[in-house]
This record gives structure tokens, sequence and C-alpha cells, in this order.
């Protein structure tokens, strides 16, 4: 196999939360936004890898990332072979000529005070005029700059040049729009495209013209794309392999088609689920997971998708949140919540780790006779993860227990990180 | 049985600078109770505009004529005082960025009071809170959110919410203007799912206007598909989604990329400027089964079939 | 849809020209016009004041406190000066000093309010610290503060008028840069490999500055106001120099004898300031608009 265009290994993208002032100064401690929180991955010369997950699963920090605007916190980026992690700005300054990316929203990637000829033309002046042959670029002659300009231009398929060059972008389409931005990364012959959902904003009678223009593009430039998407259909027409993200972390990676014929992991069966099929004869049968999707800030602990798992296992890193968020769920039923009125309300209870507990008067026996109650109906794997009810010091308290290590693993032609496996 | 919203040869134009927009062009539905109706098409096709058309809150230079019969009454017919109560009770809206329609500033309590308080008059706080209560139980969102801020809670929790608001006076119609579209697909799905669960507990039916044609394949009892400010065919949903007739609908049909797709297609050229009266068929341009008539010629809509479809379309 | 006044128009500039023509007929349009015409006028008479002016301004020419009429048409002050020629010659200073002062704003507070897209982080704190506290100062006490510092004379009272509006500026173009700093094309532009000065330059200041001219003419209005007050307080200049403001503290004590030696003064100074505002106001109207339709419309075909 060949040695890979870009790998990330172990990669780590923290954001810090801005704190207020004052916040600071009653202290709170170190918070980040784990967007990114340990991906490994290597991308092929040639291939279409996608990324695919909902929002807040980190696959938009890594575009990010290799454009150069996100900066790791943590592990390694290779790009052919060369450490780029914490570039200099040279060094920044040519990779950039090699990965570039085009954004979902074309009209908002484009200055509106900008012709498109002038938003091409910068770009090439900056870099130089690039042509077939890797020559180094000199300043470029202003009739040359035009020249490349109109090259690109027709590249892209908006004929004739001329006339879009003085347009601005209020002026064209949303797929006009796109091709311009298209255009001025092609400008730069980068080996690598970030593609951040490049259809997401067009209409459905229109997509598969952009995503026809953007494979004939990567025939006739031996590009390599990363595609981010969220839309699994899409996917699994134009990738080679995959990698599905949930909350900063890759939970399956692999051949596109063994992926969508045997989904392994559990988030990956949920997102195939939930696509809404166009066809009314196929309703949904399969369970959604309960839940949104949590924030980055604290993630949960053991595998992150373990609250909403229909299918965890007491190993998979049930923690004193988790207690918390069966019970409030619990508590929408109105007649529950009276029952259990001595149990809420929901405020009185303090999760911290491993543990969760509440204050009680008295003996408390009441309350933990009402907490097992209660617990019967909830998962088992959540039941079978608690270690210990106790009640001392006056507190009601629910310890749990360790989870398991996790870490991804081979399992046939793919990675898996789950604990099923 | 008599339908619940019928709207009859409905039109909207809108004068902008650049000229009189037709946005929507001699439109007829019909919404029978306890159905849910897909309206699908693409952006600029008039969807939304229908929409607002029905509630009558279209921007200001919006002329409409035509009318919208809701329960028998002529909703054009009414003043604003009296379209104030049906508004928000009998019909209610949802969006599609809860984010822009909920006030930053008020807690989410607050917007509960103040929308029971406008329809209502004198409340109790705590009757007030107490409704909220209930409406929040069934859209499964957590009583303690009441305190919070728009801002504090996730897009999904925000759509249940608005959800919520639309419900405290158990509308008999819901209209849902791309309620999903920024959300992730699980929580589409859930959403959905909510919102198929509340028609049968609020006996309630429901507009869907959407883009997206797997949502109305999975949710809607018939479908409308609009196309240049017409609707260019409507059925039930099963039998539109297999044997589509008008050239559009079978264009968009074969366009979509779903899970089974081997082959890429799509619909050659761009919807139409609705700028200036339209002449023929609007979908003239880009048909591949058109004929000489359809240049001219408006196409009126037509039942074709016997399982209540209608196309309008020269071929039929 | 396609943007009818930018037809054939290549750059930005010439976009918001053409807006501008054609907006001539609306009532924002008319605004602007009839405020630059009349700053025009005043101009001009300021520049020929040596050949239309009558008499001498700083001489007496007749008996004091003539009542307007004859060869006077405005009368004459307390010193027997001739108003009209001290209107034609007083227009010159407030004129010089809202040019000088307002310019010297500007060339302050725009490359500061950048400087926040550059530095950020506590630098800029600190600027924000330092501009707010001088824009909360009352415009007209704190020129008079400076100007007692520094000393009399055109140049330091532009100086002390620049001060106090320079915040404004700042205030506004950080505003702006704030938001343009969030926004996809300028990541987009930086990703491309831009340099930082390139982008400053070319992605942010085009997108920022839309609101200079605006903020330029309405400042200019609040600065005639300013010079005005100074000058009345006798700050700044030195004698035997014709100016609105001055002339109005030399006359109104008489003010029931020879109301025209006030009232004249102070109506232009008025006219002036209004006519300022009227294109600033103007400009807003039109400026804004265009603006807000090149927000992004919903998604399209291809």
């Amino acid at each position: 196999m060949t040695d890979p265009l870009l790998e990330f290994e172990d990669l780590q993208v923290h954001f810090p939360v801005y704190k207020g002032f004052v916040q600071r100064l009653l202290g709170g401690g170190d918070v980040r936004v784990h967007a990114v929180d340990g991906v490994s991955f290597a991308l092929q010369e040639g291939e279409v890898f996608g990324l695919v997950g909902e929002s807040g699963c980190g696959k938009s920090t890594i575009a990010r990332t290799l454009v150069g605007i996100a900066r790791a916190t943590g592990g390694h980026f290779r790009f052919r072979g060369q450490d780029v992690t914490d570039p200099d700005r040279k060094t920044l300054f040519h990779l950039r000529e090699q990965i570039q990316m085009i954004h979902q929203d074309p009209h908002a990637a484009l200055s509106p005070a900008m012709t498109v000829g002038q938003a091409i033309s910068d770009v090439i002046r900056v870099h130089g005029v690039r042509s077939e042959s890797e020559g180094a670029a000199q300043a470029p002659s202003e009739e040359q700059v035009r020249e490349a300009v109109y090259r690109v231009l027709e590249e892209v398929d908006l004929r004739p040049p001329s006339f879009f060059y003085t347009k601005f972008p209020d002026e064209l389409s949303g797929g006009q729009k796109q091709r311009v931005v298209l255009g001025r990364v092609l400008a730069l012959r980068p080996s690598v495209v970030v593609a951040d959902e490049p259809l997401a904003m067009l209409d459905m009678s229109v997509r598969a013209r952009m995503l026809e223009f953007l494979l004939e593009l990567k025939a006739r430039f031996g590009l390599t794309y990363l595609f981010i998407t969220h839309d699994l259909a899409t996917a699994k027409f134009v990738c080679d392999r995959i990698a599905i993200m949930y909350l900063g972390r890759i939970v399956e990676m692999g051949p596109a088609k063994e992926i969508y014929a045997d989904p392994k992991h559990p988030y990956t069966r949920a997102l195939l689920a939930a696509i809404p099929i166009p066809d009314p004869t196929k309703r949904r049968t399969q369970e959604l997971p309960r839940g949104e999707v949590p924030d980055a800030v604290h993630p949960p602990a053991g595998c992150r998708f373990h609250p909403r798992c229909p299918v965890a296992l007491p190993t998979c890193g049930w923690e004193g949140r988790d207690l918390l968020d069966f019970l409030e769920e619990r508590w929408l039923d109105p007649e529950a919540e009276k029952r259990e009125a001595a149990l809420g309300p929901i405020e009185a209870w303090d999760a911290e780790d491993l543990e969760a507990g509440r204050p009680v008067e008295g003996s408390g026996d009441a309350e933990k006779r009402l907490l097992d109650s209660s617990l019967a109906s909830a998962p088992a794997s959540l039941r079978e993860a608690i270690d210990r009810i106790s009640l001392e010091e006056g507190e009601l308290r629910v310890t749990f227990r360790a989870p398991a290590m996790l870490e991804p693993k081979k399992v046939g032609d793919r990675i898996v990180e789950c604990l099923l496996y | 049985m008599k339908p619940l919203l019928e709207v009859e040869d409905l039109s909207v134009t809108f004068e902008t600078e650049a000229g009189r927009v037709h946005a929507i062009h001699h439109v007829n539905l019909e919404l029978t109770r306890g159905i849910t109706l897909g309206l699908v098409g693409e952006s600029g096709c008039g969807k939304s505009t229908l929409g607002r058309a029905i509630l009558r809150i279209l921007a200001e230079n919006g002329a409409v004529t035509g009318r919208v019969r809701f329960d028998g009454r002529d909703l054009m017919g009414l003043k604003e005082k009296e379209l104030r109560t049906i508004r928000g009770r009998n019909i209610a809206m949802i969006f599609q960025d809860p984010a822009t329609r909920l006030n930053p500033l008020m807690r989410i309590r607050d917007h509960f009071i103040d929308t029971l308080r406008s329809h209502e008059g004198e409340i109790e706080t705590k009757d007030a809170l107490e409704r909220a209560r209930g409406v929040l139980a069934d859209v499964r969102v957590p009583v303690d959110r009441l305190a919070m801020y728009p801002h504090e809670l996730s897009g999904g929790m925000r759509q249940r919410i608005m959800i919520a608001l639309s419900l405290l006076f158990h509308p008999t119609l819901l209209l849902a203007d791309e309620p999903t579209t920024s959300l992730d697909v699980i929580i589409e799905a859930q959403i959905l799912d909510l919102l198929r669960n509340l028609m049968h507990s609020y006996d309630m039916s429901v507009l869907l206007i959407t883009h997206n044609l797997g949502l109305v394949a999975q949710f809607a009892d018939r479908v409308a598909v609009m196309y240049a400010g017409e609707i260019v065919e409507e059925g039930e949903t099963v039998s539109l989604f297999q044997e589509p007739k008008h050239p559009y609908t079978q264009g968009l049909l074969r366009s979509v990329i779903d899970l089974e797709t081997t082959q890429l297609y799509s619909v050659p050229g761009t919807p139409p400027d609705l700028l200036g009266e339209p002449k023929g068929c609007p979908f003239y341009p880009r048909c591949n089964q058109r004929i000489e008539i359809c240049k001219t010629v408006d196409p009126t809509p037509k039942t074709v079939g016997d399982d209540g479809r209608r196309v309008a379309c020269h071929l039929y | 849809m396609a943007t009818i006044y930018a037809r054939g128009r290549t750059s930005m500039a010439g976009r918001l020209l053409g807006t501008f023509w054609k907006q001539s007929r609306t009532g924002a349009g008319i605004a602007v016009w009839a405020g630059i015409l009349v700053v025009l006028a005043i101009l001009v008479m300021a520049i020929l004041a040596p050949w239309i002016a009558p008499f001498d301004p700083n001489v007496k020419v007749a008996n004091p406190e003539t009542p307007p009429g004859g060869s006077f048409p405005m009368g004459t002050d307390r010193s027997g000066q001739d108003v009209l020629s001290r209107i034609i010659w007083g227009a010159r200073v407030p004129l010089s000093i809202v040019a000088v002062s307002t310019i010297l704003s500007l060339v302050i507070g725009l490359p500061l309010g950048l400087f926040f897209w550059y530095k950020g982080g506590r630098a800029d704190r600190l600027l924000v610290l330092v501009m707010d506290s001088v824009y909360a100062f009352p415009g007209l006490l704190l020129a008079i503060t400076i100007a007692a510092v520094i000393g009399r004379g055109i140049l330091n009272i532009s100086v002390a008028i620049a001060v106090v509006y320079a915040p404004t500026y700042f205030r506004v173009i950080r505003n702006h840069v704030s938001s343009v700093k969030q926004q996809t094309y300028v990541e987009a532009a930086t990703a491309l490999g831009i340099p930082r000065g390139g982008i400053i330059s070319r992605y942010i200041l085009p997108n920022v500055s839309q609101n200079v001219p605006v903020i330029f003419s309405i400042n200019a209005a609040d600065a005639i106001l300013t010079e005005a007050g100074l000058t009345f307080l006798g700050l700044g200049l030195p004698p035997g120099i014709p100016d609105w403001g001055f002339d109005i503290s030399l006359n109104w004590q008489r003010f029931d004898y020879s109301w025209w030696a006030t009232f004249y003064p102070g109506l232009f100074i008025l006219i002036l300031a209004t006519a300022l505002t009227f294109v600033g106001e103007g400009l807003n109207d039109i400026l804004n608009p265009l603006l807000r339709k090149r927000a992004p419309p919903p998604a399209g075909g291809a």
C-alpha cells in the first residue's frame, strides 16, 4: 500500500470557552470544547473520503484544521510524510497551495464587495500563476493574471469568462457561486480539496449536476476529496471510504459500500435508520435513539454514545449524569412525578463523575425504596452499571462502576470503536 | 366531508424594485380533516409564500387575490381583528428556524405566559404555567427548561418548544414550514414522530411545507408538488411516488439521491424568473415531454385516474 | 436576479454611486442633494470671500448697531462692522476646522477600529476602554478641556474636536469589523493563504467602510456645533479673525438692541449643521437598503 497523502494521528482540537472577566475571577478552571478528541485516519491519494456525522461531531473542525484555520492542540497531522501539526508561516503558506476547502454556503464564502474577477485574481496574485508544470511562480503581470482567471472560469464552466469576470456575488445563482468558489480554489491547483457540505444549499433537482461536476474536476485535475456531509445517501454514492463521527471521535470507519450494507456501530445504524426514505411504502421501523447530541464541553464518559444507545452495555460508561437524565425523563410523565415526588425535584440532585446523590432527611429509607422501584424501569445496562446505592452522611448516593477501556478495534475491513466488538 | 381548508384560485404578487414578482399563480388546494398534506417544492417555488398567504402574514409589499376557506369561513374577507383570533388558536404555524422566532430576551416561561395572555386576556401566572407544563409534557421537554433563555437550548429543544407554544389552544390545523430543515437527521426524525403522535392526541391536521421528498414520503398522506408558483401535481402519496404523472414530478423524483441511487440525474435548466406575467406552462423550457401547446397555454389542473390525482399538464 | 444598479459597474464604489444616482429622485436622494448644494454654496462663499464681501469684516464701516437695510443687508454689529461681510468671512474658520478635525478623526479612529482584527485580546480591550471613556465624556466639555490645555489656534481646536469624535469612528468600525470578522469569506480568504495585510485591506475594509460617509457627515454636523461652542466661549481663536460662534459671543448681550448681529451668525451655523445632517441621514437611507439587499438569498439552483 502506498504512503498516505495525508494522515491524522490522535488529533485533538480543543477550543477554550470564553469566560467573562468576572467569571474568570471567580475561578471555574479550564473549560474547553472538545471539538475533535482523538481522531486518527489516513487519506490515500485519489480517493474520495467521506466524513459523516451530525452537527457538533467535529467534522467541520477537522476541515478547518486541514486548511490551517484551526490549530491542533494535540496529536499529529502529516502531509506527504512531513509533520505539519504546528506549521510556521512559510510552511502554512505552501501547505495551503496543496490543501484547499470549499464551503457549504458559497455566498458567504465570497466577499460581497469583490467581483468574481477580483476574487480569483487576488488568489492568483498572492500565490503566483500555477500551470500544469510545477514551476516556481514569479510575480505575474496583470495580463498573465487576467489570462489565468479566464482559464479558471472556463475550467469551472462559467462561460463566457468575460461575462462572469465583472459580476458581483449577489448577481449570481447558488450554483454559479459554488463554481466561482471552486474556481478560486482550483487556481491553486491543490492536491486535496476538502468539500464541506458542498450540496447542502442546493436544490435537490440540481445537486446531481454539482456532484457530477465535482467528480469531473476530480478526474481532470487528479484531486483527492475529503467529503464532509451529514447526508448519508450522498456519501454512499460518492465516497470510497467513510468515517462516521460522533462528538469528536470516529466511531466507525471503512469502505463505504460495506458500511452501508452492514453497519456495525449502533450510531451508524441509528443514522441510517433515521434518513427519511423517499419511498412511502418503506416506513421506518427501527427505534430512534433517545435524546440529542450532548455538548462537547463535558462529553459523556466512556463511549460518548452510551446515553442514547439502544444496545449499550453496563461497561459502556454509565455515570452520575446518566442517572439524573433518566430520572428527569421519567418525571416527564406527571403520574410518575407525583409518585416519586419525594425523590424530586431534579435540582436537588448532584452528579459528579461516577457518583450521583441527593440530601435526605431522616433515615432516607423511604427515598431509597422509591429509587429502587424507579430504577426497575431503567435500561438494564444502567441498572447493572450501578455499583452500590448507599445512605451516608444524610445523603442518598448512587455509585457507578468504572467503565471499560474503549479503543478503536479492527473488525473485518473496518475500524469500529464499540465495546460490542 | 367538508374540507378543513380550501384554497381557491389564490394568487400572490410582490411589488419589488425590480418589478412585480408573481410568487403564486392561481393555486387550488384542499385539506381534509385528519389528513397530512405535504407541500413539496424547491426554493423559490412559492411553497412558503403559500403557507404565509393562508395566514395572511405576508410582507407589506405582497398582494393576495382569491379565497382561503377555513372551516367554511373565507379568511380573506375577515378583518384583522377577527383573523387574529384564528391565527394561533385554530390555525397555528411553526417555522424553520426557531432561534429567530423566539425572543432571545425572554425566558421560555415568559413566552408561554405572553402567548396565553395575548389570546385569553388576563390569566393568572400560575394557571399559565400550569398549561405550559401540560404542553411541555406532550412534547417531551423537561419542565426546568421553562426558566431558561432560548440560546441556552439546543435546536431540537427549541423546535419542540415552538410546537408546544402552537399547541396551547388546540389548533385544528398546523402549518409547518420547513420545521426540521435546520436540524440533524436523528432529531428531525424524532420531531416528525412527535408531530405524528400529536396529530392523533390533539386531533390536528398538518400541512407540511418542505423541499425534502423523503420527509413527505414518510409523513404525508397526500402530496402537492409546486413549481414556479403553481401546483403541478397533487395526489395520494403512495400512488404519486410510484406513478408520477407530471414531467417535473418525474424529474424531481429521479434526481433525488437516496441509498439506492446508482446513477445521477438532474433536471436540466433552472427554475424560471418569477418576474412578469407567466406565459404558458412554467416548466416548458426544461420539459422533455413538451408539446406545442405547452409554450403558450398554461395548463389547468385536471383529475387523472380514479384515486384523486390532479395534474396540470397538457399531456393529460 | 440581477441587480439593475450594478449594470456594467465593476467596482463597489461604482455600484454605490450608481445607486445613489438612481435614488436621486427619492426623498432621501433629495435630502442628500439639498445638503450637498448648501454645503457647496457656503464653501464657495468662503473661498470667494475676498471678492464678494462688500466690506472688510474687521473694520468699522458704519454706526454700530445699524439695522439691516441699504448697503448693509444684515446690518452692523456693536462695533460697527458689517454683519454680512463677517458672515461671509466667518465661514472660513468653521469650515476649515470641521474639515481638518473630521479628517483627523477618521485617520485616527478608522485604523484603530481595524486594529481590532489584527490583535483582539488585551490590547484591544484596553483600547476599547480608552475610547469608551472619551466617548462618554460630553463632547463640548472635553473639547474645552483639551483646547484649554493645548492652547489657541485653528489647528489646536481641530485636534481637540478630532479627539472628541475619533471614538465614534472607532466604535462603529470596530463593531462592523467584529461582525465581518466572523464572516465565512474572511475565513475563506485566510484559508486561501491571503496574508493578513491583504485581508484587512481587500476583504475587511471594503465591507466595513460603507458607514464611513454617513459618520463623516454626521460628525461634521456635530463638529460645527462644537466649534461654534468653543469659539463662543472665547477659546481657541486668536482675535481679529471672524467666526460665527465668536460673533455670537460678541453680540448676544446686545440682542435686544441689535438682534441681527446675533441672529445671522446663529442662522448660518444652523444651516450648515442641518445641511451636513441631511447629507448624512440621506446617505444612510440610500446606502443601507443596498447593503441589506446583499444579504444571502435562500438556496438556489445551479
